[in-house]
């Protein structure tokens, strides 16, 4: 029936199966053996044993009651969500300033954003915590622990990644279609929602993504900024291994098994959003 | 149209003059729009880098964190520290810790490059079964970085090791050879992080491909233009901006990459695998020498800025509307 | 449309930044006054620890009609940050529990409050509990920051199977004999060994070579703490004997130089190893569900330095050092009084007898503690260590102490993996070691 090939079609049908086969297993390998370890009874973990003496699947259950799993994983989502959404809000206002307009200050501002990737973030942990918690002596609030903390921290962090992004995006949509708009009398904003956001769309989603990985991954801040009601999934799963501290062995079963099952809210997010991947200017009916 | 892919290709971006001012379409500016990111720039970044370079003048310790304003000043004391290349009992000294957080950022950007345009290449055209593939290729990514870091470390474990069993199993090393200490201990870092790290040039690359009209792609079928072609003529140049960012943030995260080594490696880390955010914090937060990490910090901070710059400059970055 | 838009912008943007920062208000001024309380997470029983914390909050409600709100750390690198970020901005919990060997570190930042008569009265006296364990409490007697919570002697742990298959009596009293005992049970063909060493790990290093050293009749500091002694010959002789292990001795599994204490526990748990050092009876739920569940004893660590017949004159018997877990009062705390009732109330005889039949640490106070001797002999064993105990030297040095000496063990470890390991290396290393922290005496 398809006997045309697809024009977009770079790699040939056998040369793909091949990649994907094995980048495939590249991914698979690390992942099977992590789901062999979640099986496996923590004291046969990184012994010569290769298969276990007894299949631990009970590690699933147990992870849920040894940290409070469910209330991280909602607290990461919750977070990171926030997060991410905002970021990718204020950084698509940014980046359609930055590509539409010219002003003084516009290449200093882009150049600022990658000199604030570039801050090692180690380094802020402190002051930052200062910051806060001076904000909360002069307001008399309690903020360090509440949400709004982190998400505003990771929001911060991810704003430059994900404006520098867009800015690429935007920057490659066509000034005319726009102004095909502008000409009928409607505003830069309304321009900017009706026109820009369905083609940049794209650019967004990965902006969305990573914004939103910032947050996900993220050990550090959340563990000093958090409170136990708002602790991220990341930090309590710190809780598995820090067990060795006591004396015990890490558990590293539920470890494992707790990091297999917070993957899937991600992915699925991802699957979720993936269809708004494709789209944007071909979707569009843009003609180069 | 059917001319050069690449003319037309180039031709997109650009396209006009920014405009000045009030011109046309109702007039408005809506400048305020930057106001709320550069806001949370000055208060989240901005003051604590303050603070951060302030206290890196400091000898701020265990004695003096409590009223830390009023810590000694040291003047460069920090700097001079950081930048002597003493060797330290502990880890590395900064300045080879500088190295081999330059060289492990560039050489994961460097490895995960081609692996993440080759997969985005995959699933570029729809097929049975993409969705799966586009989900599957995206697991390592979103693991959590403190979980990759501990799975690496279960298959690097000499002796029991997935991987030393493997490379035993097939008469390529020892199998008790090490990978969490000593030299090796750097690749282990690399690999594992590149393990992770491959889908961010993917998604870029994936997302990047959705934009490129398929008017070219068409013209450059019409031409006979074959894979090796389509994806020098047509697909790298029209993502050189894509990929050139890309490039740049992969190198500055990979940089920055704290979590991997310390879970992997836990602290003090291998000389080999001290990376510079590992460095400062050993400094800091274990050693109770803020000063000579913030020190290190501002040093980074000034290193990674000047081929940031430069960077940015060479590839046009950024003045995709004003070129 | 424009108006809508804009809003909406608004909304989402701005807006949003300002109520972020301000919704924060609900959870300052509540009706009844409110303790923070920072402890470990407890990853072994985390059911059991809930219900503590939920029994204690009744209880503490029903005699001050105040709240307690627990906070919880994982690991020792999290509390430690906590800690420094409490300190640094004067905000965060009232009270903090830490490793004992911390408390120098953290008296040092002056961000604890100094403990009066009238405050020790109000946690129990300090009659209550293990004098060993106060002499961690303060610089000196009359200037102490933290009480004691409980305790963790270190013993070590052997495989009785072993010990009878290689006819070995009771467990060595030396170290020479310790070493001849374990190469006894060594067979690396079947993948046994006499002891075990876990150079990577970031706490087993220090104490060992501490023990070795004060054994030999060294230490790591001066007795006035003002000179860094970590390169002086006692040192040496630790490090060297530890790395002898693997080296010449051959009794531990030569690959086994990236492990850390977990490594160490699993082979033991393995039936793998006959003697496994520094250990507290916190691992007793792991062996538990281990295939040596019924034949594992624990007995005092040796303490006459090898190739000697008795310890050196200034030798001490150091076969575990004062540790566990100790509870301080922040010096910003405007809820002092509270604090010191709930120290008061988890130090008390029936609650710290409670604690320890349900998370195995031992308590710190006396009562409790010989209670439950009398009830359990490997209980009694522990509390006989710990009368032996010696404390850590009390200086504000000893957190970055321990970290040099860690650092120094992992790049020994790393030239013994790489086969570039010379016992000459090791004074270097510690020479480097003593300079750095020399720095930071005051």
């Amino acid at each position: 029936m398809r006997r045309q090939r697809d024009p977009q079609e770079i790699l040939s049908p056998p040369l793909r199966i091949a990649v994907t086969i094995i980048l495939a297993i590249l991914v698979l390998v690390p992942i099977a053996y992590t789901f062999l370890l979640s099986v496996t009874p923590d004291t046969e973990i990184g012994t010569d044993i290769v298969v276990p003496s007894h299949w631990a699947f009970d590690n699933y259950i147990q992870m849920w009651s040894t940290v409070n799993l469910g209330q991280g994983l909602l607290n990461s989502i919750i977070i990171a969500g926030t997060a991410s959404v905002i970021a990718v809000i204020l950084a698509l206002g940014a980046a359609y300033i930055i590509t539409r307009f010219q002003f003084r200050g516009r290449l200093p501002y882009l150049y600022l954003l990658v000199g604030l990737q570039t801050v090692p973030s180690v380094m802020l942990l402190l002051p930052l915590f200062v910051m806060f918690a001076s904000i909360q002596a002069a307001l008399q609030i309690q903020f360090v622990g509440t949400y709004q903390a982190v998400i505003i921290t990771y929001l911060t962090f991810a704003l430059p990644f994900a404006t520098w992004l867009l800015v690429s995006y935007l920057g490659s949509i066509p000034l005319e279609l726009e102004e095909a708009a502008l000409c009928d009398g409607t505003t830069r904003l309304q321009a900017l929602w009706k026109v820009i956001v369905p083609l940049a769309l794209p650019g967004m989603v990965v902006a969305l993504v990573f914004s939103f990985l910032t947050g996900w991954n993220d050990v550090l801040f959340a563990s000093v900024l958090t409170s136990p009601e708002t602790r991220t999934l990341a930090v309590q799963l710190q809780a598995f291994s820090s067990a060795q501290e006591g004396g015990a062995l890490p558990l590293y079963g539920q470890l494992m098994g707790a990091s297999i099952v917070s993957a899937f809210p991600v992915v699925i997010l991802y699957m979720v959003f993936q269809r708004y991947l494709v789209g944007g200017l071909t979707a569009g009916g843009v003609k180069g | 149209m059917s001319i050069q892919p690449v003319e037309s290709a180039s031709s997109l971006t650009p396209a006009m003059k920014p405009e000045r001012g009030k011109r046309r379409g109702g007039g408005d500016r809506p400048i305020w729009l930057m106001w709320p990111g550069i806001l949370l720039f000055i208060v989240i970044i901005g003051i604590p880098l303050l603070i951060a370079v302030y206290i890196s003048f400091l000898n701020l310790d265990q004695y003096s964190l409590r009223s830390w304003l009023q810590a000694p000043w040291v003047g460069l004391a920090n700097y001079m520290a950081a930048l002597s290349g003493g060797e330290t009992v502990v880890g590395a000294s900064a300045l080879v810790s500088l190295g081999i957080s330059l060289a492990f950022s560039l050489l994961t950007t460097l490895l995960i490059t081609p692996i993440g345009i080759l997969a985005a290449l995959t699933v570029n055209t729809s097929y049975r079964g993409r969705a799966v593939v586009r989900a599957l290729y995206l697991i390592p990514y979103v693991i959590p970085t403190f979980v990759t870091a501990l799975i690496w470390r279960m298959m690097f474990l000499n002796g029991t090791g997935l991987v030393d069993r493997s490379l035993a199993a097939v008469h390529l090393a020892n199998v008790n050879t090490y990978w969490l200490l000593g030299p090796n201990s750097f690749w282990a870092m690399v690999i594992a992080d590149t393990w992770a790290s491959w889908a961010f040039i993917y998604i870029m690359v994936l997302a990047g491909l959705q934009s490129i009209s398929h008017d070219i792609y068409e013209s450059a079928a019409i031409d006979g233009a074959n894979s090796w072609q389509k994806l020098t003529r047509i697909v790298l140049p029209q993502l050189r901006h894509i990929l050139g960012l890309a490039l740049l943030l992969s190198t500055l995260n990979h940089f920055n990459n704290f979590t991997l080594p310390f879970v992997m490696f836990g602290t003090p880390p291998p000389v080999q695998a001290d990376v510079l955010p590992l460095n400062i914090y050993v400094s800091s937060f274990q050693l109770f020498n803020f000063g000579l990490g913030g020190a290190m910090s501002v040093i980074t901070l000034i290193i990674m800025l000047i081929p940031g710059f430069v960077y940015i400059r060479a590839l046009r970055l950024g003045e995709v509307r004003a070129a | 449309m424009k108006c809508n838009l804009r809003s909406t912008y608004l909304a989402t943007s701005l807006l949003l930044l300002l109520s972020l920062a301000l919704s924060g208000c609900g959870g300052g001024s509540n009706q009844s006054p409110t303790l923070h309380v920072l402890i470990g997470y407890n990853t072994v029983y985390p059911k059991q620890q809930q219900a503590w914390m939920q029994q204690i909050s009744d209880e503490f409600k029903k005699s001050t009609g105040a709240t307690i709100a627990w906070d919880t750390f994982n690991g020792s690198s999290e509390e430690q940050t906590r800690i420094q970020t409490s300190i640094v901005s004067g905000t965060g919990p009232d009270v903090f529990s830490m490793g004992t060997t911390f408390v120098p570190t953290a008296q040092a930042t002056k961000g604890f409050t100094t403990l009066t008569d009238q405050d020790w009265n109000q946690v129990g006296g300090k009659a209550r509990f293990f004098q060993q364990q106060l002499t961690m409490s303060g610089k000196s007697p009359d200037q102490t920051i933290a009480v004691p919570f409980v305790m963790r002697p270190f013993a070590m742990a052997y495989n009785k199977d072993l010990f009878q298959k290689a006819g070995i009596q009771a467990p060595p009293q030396t170290w020479s004999e310790f070493v001849q005992d374990a190469q006894k049970m060594t067979n690396s063909a079947s993948g046994v060994y006499g002891t075990e060493i876990d150079p990577s790990d970031s706490f087993d290093t220090w104490k060992i070579w501490w023990m070795f050293a004060k054994q030999m009749g060294g230490d790591f500091l001066s007795a006035d703490y003002k000179t860094a002694k970590l390169n002086s010959p006692e040192a040496v002789q630790a490090v060297h004997f530890w790395f002898d292990w693997a080296t010449t001795h051959k009794i531990v599994d030569p690959n086994s130089m990236s492990w850390k204490a977990a490594n160490a526990l699993q082979a033991f748990a393995n039936g793998k190893v006959g003697m496994l050092m520094m250990v507290t009876s916190t691992i007793r739920p792991t062996l538990k569900k281990s295939a040596i569940a019924n034949s594992y004893a624990f007995a005092p660590m040796p303490s006459v330095p090898y190739g000697m017949q008795q310890r050196p004159a200034n030798g001490v018997a150091a076969e575990t050092i004062v540790s566990g877990d100790s509870l301080a009062v922040a010096s910003y705390s405007n809820q002092k009084d509270l604090a010191f009732k709930f120290i008061n109330l988890v130090t008390d005889a029936q609650h710290q007898i409670q604690y320890s039949s349900t998370f195995g640490d031992l308590p710190t106070n006396t009562d409790a503690a010989n209670t439950l001797a009398s009830q359990d002999p490997q209980t009694a064993a522990f509390v006989q260590a710990e009368k032996g105990a010696v404390p850590t030297p009390f200086t504000g040095v000893w957190g970055p102490l321990e970290v040099a000496l860690t650092g120094v063990s992992a790049k020994l470890a790393g030239e013994v993996a790489t086969g570039h390991y010379d016992p000459s290396h090791i004074k270097p290393l510690l020479d480097q070691a003593n300079q750095q922290i020399q720095a930071q005496l005051h």
